[in-house]
């Protein structure tokens, strides 16, 4: 029997050997994929018109108590601008990140009465839940670009590092939101440790203070923090002040890279029993 | 595990036809792991712990295009579990298939609908789940729209909507999706069995003989009107692959005890003559219903059969037909005004009717004895769709004694094919038919203003 020519086949069985990140897989699921940026971005304005604000009004409301604290304390950390922009745009960017990978790595069970109904690519799930956050970042930019011309921190020609920063930070979101969907469908207590990693990461991120208080020796090992090296390019980016660091940005993608293909990995193991498991 | 092997693939017959083929199951198999083992024996006879819960025993099958396949078989038989891989929202744990055209599976109506959004924002969501391209949703959307009959509403919020209206938008978004093959399971449509028809309607409309349908359903009367083949599945494995009526009245024969023959069992004793003298001694007894005959056995069935309009032996007769149930009995007492009685109850034992014997030749019931054959003609558009189950009683009517009753003698099903709905009781009715008879009335309307 031939095969019948110039037709879609579909080929079922046991193991996918495309694995789980295919491209043309994904291509040719490109309708879908918009569709689901387009609820992902429609459902949370209709669920809560509010989250459109809420992006920066929580991190300015937090920013007020914790400049508040440090002027009573005198504290140094470190900031080459004012500390109310630096801690202003510190939570901003990393209240989004944060949202970002605890909602993509929880997407798989959010879309599992869509996913055990219909077929589709499960990254899409993931996929859609990042790429819908482009609205976030313009929005939040905005408010923190304001904020800063209005305390007087000019921008500069650095500004064009926005692009492959939030690459970088988007990319980094979604490799740990792959790789803790895996784990969530593994056992869902997993995600206990994200959150408490992702709460943890708020105070060792230079979220709240500059890396220059830190020593020397502990600034290289610092760059670990795959986090470190995206906030200090949103800030370099944005304030003529501060600059990119690259080697530091560098490290982040690097290490972004690696959770997105240790998550894909992973995933793509515990997708093969993926209807069995949620 | 050699029960989980995949099977070569059965040679299909239809290699002389044009008929493209769109389906080929190779040896499917699906195996859940389970907590607790279970001993199992293997051919050589050696016993062995198994682990697994084997859903599916290396199913194989092949689909041509045009085909209307029925998967039936009862709860638990695997029949949900091979949609859903052919689905692919479940992966083999053996074997492989080919789908070949554009397949679209329908485990659920409205699949990902999102409250928030509106009837129309969500139609483009559910149909791009179901590979629709944004083109193809434009070109549909106001069919799709008029379809559900949801009207302006179609510009609100779907948390708004009825649990009708949701389901019938669903329902519209997967009637417009034109797949060349449709995959459907019964229990989605359960309690609106008008969408299956409109849905099935629909594929008929766009062309006649490209489209493939597989159609999962434990229900026989659905499988005949809807399909021209049938795939038997028990225990996970295939038990019968062949046109629709064949499986279908093999499946009903088995796992319904539908029989449309009765055969007397044979009578090993033939100490009925002193037995009747023993009893004759006692006297008479007071009439009861079931009398415990004391002058020895009045009247016996022989044999029953139900009979289709030609007159052939039939396990199951068309809803628009007349059938016939022939009973042969003897007659073994004079003067005891014998006559047969019918008592046909439905599939879930509710009884339906009586039939007295009212045979114009036999004014005064039958008083000679002998071995008497009765014909009792069912009308055409009575019955309801479904198993049905005839008692043969033979009594005398009054005063009323009940010399012999065979439960459940012979049974047969009827089904509605295809064809002009108003030649027989369905009208313009989509959905199942309540009640359990069908009748078609003559029905005449004129009008007065």
């Amino acid at each position: 029997m031939s095969t019948p020519s110039n037709q879609p086949v579909i080929h079922i069985r046991p193991q996918r050997p495309v694995g789980i990140l295919s491209l043309p897989e994904i291509w040719k699921f490109r309708v879908l994929l918009a569709q689901m940026i387009n609820r992902n971005i429609r459902s949370r304005i209709l669920n809560s018109p509010i989250s459109i604000v809420w992006g920066f009004i929580r991190p300015a409301i937090m920013a007020l108590a914790l400049v508040f604290i440090r002027n009573m304390s005198a504290a140094n950390l470190g900031a080459q601008i004012p500390y109310p922009l630096f801690i202003f745009s510190g939570l901003c960017f990393w209240f989004l990140w944060a949202e970002m990978v605890i909602q993509s790595a929880g997407s798989l069970r959010l879309d599992s009465g869509i996913s055990k109904k219909v077929y589709f690519p499960l990254i899409l799930s993931p996929i859609s839940v990042i790429a819908a956050r482009w609205v976030d970042i313009f929005i939040i930019s905005a408010a923190v670009i304001a904020f800063q011309l209005y305390l007087g921190v000019p921008l500069s020609w650095e500004i064009f590092a926005m692009v492959p920063v939030t690459a970088v930070m988007f990319l980094l979101a979604f490799g740990i939101g792959v790789l803790f969907s895996a784990l969530y469908l593994i056992h869902q207590d997993n995600s206990k440790f994200l959150e408490t990693a992702v709460y943890l990461g708020l105070f060792l991120s230079p979220v709240l203070f500059s890396k220059q208080i830190l020593p020397e020796v502990v600034q290289t090992y610092y760059n670990l923090n795959p986090m470190v090296g995206v906030l200090t390019g949103l800030r370099g980016a944005l304030f003529a002040p501060e600059h990119v660091d690259w080697m530091s940005l560098g490290v982040s993608a690097i290490m972004a890279v690696g959770f997105t293909i240790v998550g894909l990995l992973l995933l793509d193991r515990v997708a093969k029993s993926y209807a069995e498991r949620v | 595990m050699p029960d989980t092997l995949p099977q070569s693939a059965p040679e299909a017959a239809a290699g002389d036809d044009e008929r493209k083929l769109v389906m080929d199951v190779r040896g499917l198999s699906k195996r859940y792991k389970m907590t607790s083992p279970v001993t199992r024996t293997d051919k050589d006879g050696n016993t062995f712990k198994d682990t697994h819960y084997h859903a599916l025993k290396g199913v194989s099958f092949k689909v041509w295009s045009g085909d209307r396949v029925g998967i039936m078989g009862h709860n638990g038989a695997g029949k949900s579990t091979l949609l859903k891989i052919l689905s692919r929202v479940l992966n083999p744990s053996d074997g492989e298939a080919f789908i070949y055209g554009r397949a679209t599976s329908l485990l659920e109506v409205g699949t990902g609908f999102n409250p928030k959004m509106t009837g129309r924002q969500n139609v483009y969501l559910n149909a791009a789940l179901h590979g629709l391209t944004r083109k193809e949703i434009d070109r549909r959307m106001d069919e799709i729209v008029a379809f559900s009959e949801i009207g302006r509403f179609i510009e609100e919020p779907v948390e708004t909507y009825s649990t009708g209206m949701r389901a019938r938008l669903g329902f519209s978004v997967a009637a417009h999706l034109d797949p060349d093959i449709l995959m459907l399971d019964e229990v989605l449509s359960v309690g609106d069995a008008a969408f299956q028809k409109k849905c099935l309607q629909r594929m008929d409309e766009i062309t006649g003989h490209d489209r493939t349908l597989v159609f999962v359903s434990h229900s026989t009367g659905a499988i005949r009107r809807f399909c021209d083949r049938c795939i038997w599945i028990d225990h996970g494995e295939v038990v019968m692959d062949d046109d629709v009526m064949s499986v279908t009245e093999a499946y009903e024969a088995q796992m319904m005890n539908v029989a449309a023959t009765y055969q007397a069992p044979e009578k090993t004793e033939t100490k009925t003559d002193e037995k009747k003298k023993d009893a004759k001694a006692e006297g008479p007894k007071a009439s009861s219903l079931l009398e415990a005959e004391a002058e020895g056995p009045v009247a016996e069935l022989v044999t029953a059969r139900v009979l289709d309009d030609a007159g052939q032996i039939a396990r199951s007769v068309k809803i628009d037909m007349p059938c016939a149930i022939e009973i042969a009995y003897d007659v073994l007492q004079a003067d005891k005004r014998v006559e047969p009685a019918l008592h046909v109850r439905n599939e879930i034992g509710d009884l339906m009717f009586v039939v007295a014997f009212t045979d114009g030749d036999y004014p005064g019931a039958i008083n000679e004895p002998g071995r008497y054959k009765s014909r009792a003609q069912i009308p055409p558009n009575l019955l309801n769709e479904g198993l049905h189950y005839v008692t043969v009683a033979m009594v005398t009517a009054d005063p009323m004694v009940r010399h012999q009753s065979v439960d459940n003698a012979v049974s047969f099903s009827v089904y509605e094919p295809q064809g002009d709905d108003l030649q027989r009781a369905r009208g313009r009715y989509s959905r199942n038919f309540p009640g359990g008879l069908r009748p078609r009335m003559d029905w005449s309307t004129e009008r007065e203003s």
